[in-house]
């Protein structure tokens, strides 16, 4: 009877033990939504195959929080980033984002930045009214995935359309295409093909890649035998490079296109000579040879920081962050997701370092298009 | 097609390199060293680390690769297989292990170096030999020809000499190796370090022609461990030919069916060869890990 009586107390205390622990928790991480202090969560790839922009961002997110603080922070608060690991997998995206929202009590998210995990966590966000911030995802179906879901680069359907036009007023017409089997790769192939396809031009090889492919040589074998007069690789920056390595190594001599995503001081170090005369479209807005005074100060402040240069991941990591803190600066206290959601509608354009940004209904942005080149080691103008 | 032939050369070769490093393991110990994949991703960090230091010298960074891959080799086997070896753990117990190790390893590379894809600075010193319309670079002709000398050397040693034999025996029956006066501990030893420092080499051969990144070593384990899983213990002759075969099937299933499928092509050749095989696998590992 004592035995039965102690372990039943045993029980108790223990379940007891657990409540208070567990409310206590709540009680700790309840001190945010609603309390004071901008708190965002940033969801980036830190891990895996996407892992390299994660950490970029990163570096800018938190370059963007010591500037906001030593500032004054918002509404005279401290501003906080909450980093959770999305591992550019949609659910472990959709868990991590679930944290930052009920545990962490996030005001916003800044993430991800691959589309295949925004569109995952939008509904989360949406349910939630939180807003929700892409700094890069471009996949064109973002548009139309809720109203509290923003992005800072534009559309696919900008990019896809603008290289397939260089494409076919340059006199290409038999164009190779290798993309990255994701969201991304995907979207903007499809768009690429079809809209050179509209301008008499016509695909005769295109395959897709996993992000941990390495070895390209046997499309590159099959490429060469199919006898395209240009390559458009519709991937990021270190498969690019890899690709555009072996191509040259494989005796390919045809022009090559890119994405905006090469556009990384990584890009030119890893790819080396065999990037000489790779043109891509610039859909973003950061564009370090202009001069601009916005673009120059980011660039400055993260070089003394990073000890190197920054490319668009770090430019819109840093933009997004700062675009939130500056909504919030200028909303009602509580912050919270309407009253965020509201002040991003009603903004105007904000001058960042990726340009002016203004949202349209569907929270995208609109942004001028230009065509670039890799010559001498170098990003310039395609002119 | 002469340059399709090439690329399956060249993906054989890195097949083998992979394959007789895992076979050292697999033959003697008997159990899946996962953490291979873990050992030539350090081999491949450990040259560039060297680079690093010391850039445009290939034969350092050689040494570094082969040092840390046996450094690694040998700790895991201080740290992670002897203790289970001792407490008479079971070959699933050494194949968890060995995952969980390789998982450390990759975790461990990417803190210490980040999840950056790098490129070795040997990479720019190679350039591209092109004969009868075929181009291979020259650290691909370093590949084939390592590969090549390992498989000579292996089959020699194997073949003619008391280490070679000695090494048979303890891969047989290693109670008994122990009867007949082998020191199976020394054959088990440097039986790992050999395995791991060509590992590291590997690592450092891909990396050149490729570049460095934490997810090097998975995709070249699946290609080693489907060559010598298709082999048979013991025979080299037969770790060439099943390096070929998953070589074709790479190449070929790219060529006809993608790029996007060739992983899920090694993985059917893989699993095909667990299920036609099984018997001569489990006979293998079904006899007890060696008792050292």
């Amino acid at each position: 009877m004592w035995t039965m009586n102690r372990g039943k107390t045993q029980v108790l205390l223990g379940g007891l033990a657990i409540a208070v622990a567990t409310v206590g928790a709540f009680l700790v991480s309840g001190c945010g939504r609603g309390a004071s202090g901008l708190r965002i969560g940033v969801l980036f790839p830190m891990t895996g195959e996407a892992g390299s922009y994660g950490e970029k961002g990163r570096d800018a997110v938190l370059l963007a929080v010591d500037e906001v603080n030593a500032s004054g922070g918002v509404h005279g608060q401290p501003v906080r980033a909450f980093f959770e690991d999305s591992k550019a997998d949609p659910a472990t995206g959709m868990s991590a984002a679930r944290k930052l929202i009920s545990a962490d009590r996030v005001n916003a998210i800044e993430g991800d930045i691959v589309s295949a995990v925004t569109l995952a966590v939008a509904p989360i966000a949406e349910s939630n009214h939180v807003v929700l911030l892409s700094p890069t995802s471009s996949a064109p179906a973002i548009a139309d995935a809720g109203e509290y879901v923003y992005r800072i680069w534009p559309s696919d359907l900008e990019e896809g359309r603008a290289i397939a036009t260089y494409a076919a007023t340059a006199g290409y017409r038999r164009a190779g295409v290798l993309y990255m089997n994701n969201d991304y790769g995907q979207a903007i192939a499809g768009i690429f093909k079809s809209r050179f396809h509209e301008l008499g031009g016509g695909v005769v090889s295109l395959e897709g890649y996993q992000g941990s492919d390495s070895d390209f040589r046997p499309f590159l074998a099959k490429l060469r035998s199919s006898r395209a007069d240009v390559l458009y690789i519709a991937g990021y920056f270190a498969d690019t490079a890899t690709i555009v390595r072996q191509a040259r190594e494989v005796g390919i001599t045809v022009p090559l296109l890119g994405t905006t995503a090469i556009e990384d001081p990584q890009f030119l170090n890893l790819a080396g000579p065999a990037a000489e005369g790779i043109v891509y479209p610039l859909a973003t807005g950061f564009d370090p040879s202009t001069g601009d005074p916005v673009g120059s100060a980011f660039v400055k402040a993260f070089r003394s920081r990073y000890r190197r240069e920054p490319g668009w991941v770090e430019a819109h990591s840093y933009d997004a962050f700062k675009l939130l803190c500056y909504v919030a600066e200028r909303s009602q206290i509580p912050l919270t997701g309407e009253e965020l959601r509201r002040g991003l509608d009603n903004m105007g354009a904000y001058q960042g370092v990726t340009g002016s940004i203004r949202f349209d209904r569907n929270g995208d942005v609109v942004k001028p298009v230009v065509l670039k080149v890799v010559r001498g080691g170098r990003f310039a103008r395609l002119r | 097609m002469l340059q399709l032939f090439a690329n399956v050369l060249i993906t054989a070769s890195v097949a083998l390199l992979v394959a007789v490093s895992f076979s050292t393991v697999y033959w003697v110990a008997r159990f899946f060293h996962f953490a291979l994949g873990g050992i030539i991703v350090a081999g491949a960090y450990c040259a560039y680390a060297v680079l690093n230091l010391v850039p445009s010298s290939p034969i350092l960074a050689v040494f570094g690769a082969a040092l840390g891959g046996g450094l690694l080799g040998v700790t895991l086997e201080v740290l992670v297989h002897r203790p289970l070896r001792l407490r008479g753990a079971a070959g699933s117990g050494f194949l968890l292990a060995s995952l969980g190790a390789y998982i450390v390893i990759i975790n461990s590379v990417s803190l210490v170096w980040g999840e950056q894809v790098r490129i070795l600075a040997v990479a720019r010193l190679s350039h591209v030999i092109s004969m009868f319309g075929v181009r291979i670079t020259t650290v691909q002709a370093c590949e084939v020809g390592l590969a090549a000398a390992t498989a000579i050397c292996a089959w020699i040693a194997l073949a003619g000499t008391r280490a070679g034999r000695a090494f048979r025996a303890v891969a047989c029956d290693a109670v008994l190796a122990r009867v007949v006066g082998i020191d199976a501990i020394l054959v088990h030893v440097v039986a790992l370090v050999a395995g791991s420092m060509l590992a590291g080499v590997v690592g450092l051969l891909v990396a050149a022609d490729v570049d460095v990144r934490p997810g090097l070593g998975f995709p070249l384990l699946l290609l080693g461990v489907t060559a010598a899983l298709l082999g048979r213990p013991g025979r080299v002759s037969s770790l060439v030919a099943g390096a070929g075969i998953v070589s074709i099937g790479q190449n070929l299933g790219a060529w006809f069916f993608g790029m996007q499928f060739r992983e899920a092509i090694t993985m059917l050749i893989l699993l095909a060869t667990l299920y036609l095989r099984r018997r001569v696998i489990s006979a293998h590992l079904s006899q007890r890990v060696a008792e050292f």
